[in-house]
């Protein structure tokens, strides 16, 4: 016969409470962790394609995509200029007008554009998007990030996803001048 | 006494990604980067649990974890694969090689070290 007072309730309700904060409490570490490593990756490269490289991975393994497209703002002659990309073909993006589509109204406004279902569609066309990120240095935004199908696994997007997301478009475009200046390569 | 885990990805972010999971908690973590290198750590340092990526140069996670599972000593130790592919076909590969569960990309830290733990019954 199973045994009942309200000290063993009381007891019971405080167990399934504080591991309900310890999950939690792991699973922010988690987040976190994959913070540090994405700061970590990008800011530890010391040449641009190592840059790309690591950016590359860390769509894959913290964002859940193996699709992405990098460029860089080429104001003067008011066009984005495709500087990288991964799993889709390059010749997509020959001509990306500033203002023009999700990647150049990303370019001109420096708003960010994000699908938390995830892209679909054509791979490279705007329908396939999940995110666009304006990629900022300082109050410039120097470049777009765009990333496409996510992994069929991976679902939709969260909230840390999306913390993710501002870190690299805070993150990306220093670390790549950086790693220019550093040594001396473009990309 | 502390329990060793041998992680073994080519990457190096998921690599900093496991080893911020489990430097957390009571584990030592060692490391190869290709499948290789893997099967031979885990027969020099002899790991209570290996977390192997499929995706490897030199030796893929399959025939890692199916020469793992011919190997007297580590025939018994729990694997972990972890996959950016978590098709059913690819997953049901994974265990015909002796795996003893998987995880796909990206690693969702809560649910690996829940694996973790339940693999070395703790």
């Amino acid at each position: 016969m199973p045994v009942t007072s309200p000290e063993l309730d009381d007891a019971l309700r405080e167990n399934a409470r504080l591991t309900e904060r310890y999950l939690a409490a792991e699973q922010q570490v988690s987040d976190l962790a994959n913070l540090y490593v994405a700061v970590n990756s990008l800011h530890g490269a010391t040449e641009p394609q190592r840059v790309i490289a690591a950016l590359r991975e860390i769509v894959a393994n913290l964002v859940g995509s193996e699709e992405f497209a990098l460029f860089e703002s080429d104001e003067r002659h008011g066009h984005i200029r495709l500087i990288a990309t991964s799993g889709v073909a390059a010749f997509r993006f020959e001509a990306v007008e500033i203002g023009s589509g999700i990647i150049g109204t990303v370019a001109e406004t420096g708003r960010p554009y994000v699908c938390r279902q995830g892209g679909s569609g054509q791979s490279g066309s705007d329908e396939s998007i999940t995110a666009c990120l304006p990629l900022r240095i300082g109050a410039s935004v120097t470049g777009v990030l765009a990333i496409f199908h996510l992994l069929p696994h991976k679902g939709v997007l969260e909230d840390p996803d999306l913390d993710l997301f501002e870190l690299l478009s805070a993150h990306v475009a220093p670390a790549l001048q950086f790693a220019r200046l550093y040594s001396g390569e473009a990309v | 006494m502390r329990k060793k885990i041998l992680l073994a990805d080519d990457s190096r972010t998921a690599l900093m990604i496991e080893r911020a999971l489990l430097v957390g908690s009571p584990y030592d973590v060692i490391v190869a980067t290709d499948g290789y290198d893997a099967v031979q750590q885990a027969v020099e340092s002899h790991p209570d649990l290996i977390i192997l990526d499929v995706v490897m140069p030199n030796m893929d996670g399959f025939e890692a974890c199916r020469q793992l599972r011919q190997i007297e000593t580590t025939r018994d130790t729990p694997i972990i694969m972890v996959t950016t592919r978590g098709e059913p076909h690819n997953v049901e590969s994974g265990y015909e090689m002796g795996c003893n569960d998987y995880v796909t990309k990206p690693i969702n830290g809560p649910e690996l070290l829940s694996k973790v733990r339940n693999l070395l019954g703790e």
